[in-house]
């Protein structure tokens, strides 16, 4: 892992593990809901700061994320 | 979300043949055709839609399991196949392993409500290992069905 710190995506009463694809998926996140990010431990602030930044770039996909009503788009997700 | 509800009874492949992603992909959306989910002429269009999404990221997920997924317009409601190889697909999973228990989903461009409720399904069911461990021991649709259904009715952690 790249990261040691334990980090927590949380949606209302949601908590789940970053770390974990299959955790990350059962929050059923819609495009444009929103989360709190949490991390604690020695690298906390880097590894909050490098999530944000993903986020910030549509996880690197290019910007082929696609809007709710699109229809000839990959998925998001 | 149920997996009655997305996925189609008649399309479960439990000794899947290819051992390639795009091999498998297509056995799966053929599995969808021989169930009347998904019309003939559209069967290429899917097919490609599904290898388009693997290109921005495997949905090989770990843990022996991938979920490809699609929106397409030609489909009304959300449906799902499922499969179990015995050999491995080789899916350029994020854990660099093969995968065993593979999950397609189709759904229309404008539920993704839906679409995103059936992968959080599949996702939590996944993370049983007793689920993952039967399943990938059932040799048969009925056996495969009966492991689902009783996953719906909790009968597994999670």
């Amino acid at each position: 892992m790249q990261f040691e710190s334990t980090i927590t995506l949380i949606q209302g009463d949601l908590r789940v593990d970053a770390k974990s694809i299959f955790d990350l998926i059962t929050l059923a996140a819609e495009q444009g809901s929103e989360l709190d990010l949490r991390a604690e431990g020695p690298d906390a602030e880097a590894a909050a700061d490098a999530i944000a930044t993903l986020f910030e770039n549509r996880f690197e996909t290019n910007g082929q994320v696609s809007p709710p009503d699109a229809t000839d788009q990959p998925p998001a997700s | 979300m149920d997996f009655a509800d997305f996925i189609s009874k008649k399309a479960i492949r439990p000794q899947l043949t290819a051992t390639d992603k795009e091999g498998a992909i297509r056995e799966m959306v053929q599995a969808l055709l021989d169930a009347g989910e998904i019309a003939e002429d559209q069967f290429d269009g899917i097919v490609q839609k599904v290898l388009d999404r693997e290109e921005l990221g495997s949905t090989g997920i770990g843990r022996g399991v991938a979920v490809p997924h699609t929106k397409h317009p030609s489909v009304e409601k959300l449906c799902g196949a499922v499969a179990v190889s015995e050999s491995g697909v080789e899916f350029a999973s994020l854990d660099g392993d093969p995968v065993y228990l593979l999950f397609l989903l189709v759904s229309p461009p404008d539920r993704p409500g839906d679409h995103l409720r059936a992968l959080e399904n599949v996702s939590r069911r996944l993370r049983d290992d007793q689920f993952c461990r039967f399943l990938r021991q059932s040799k048969t649709p009925d056996d495969i069905w009966q492991l689902l259904e009783e996953a719906d009715n909790n009968q597994f952690g999670a």
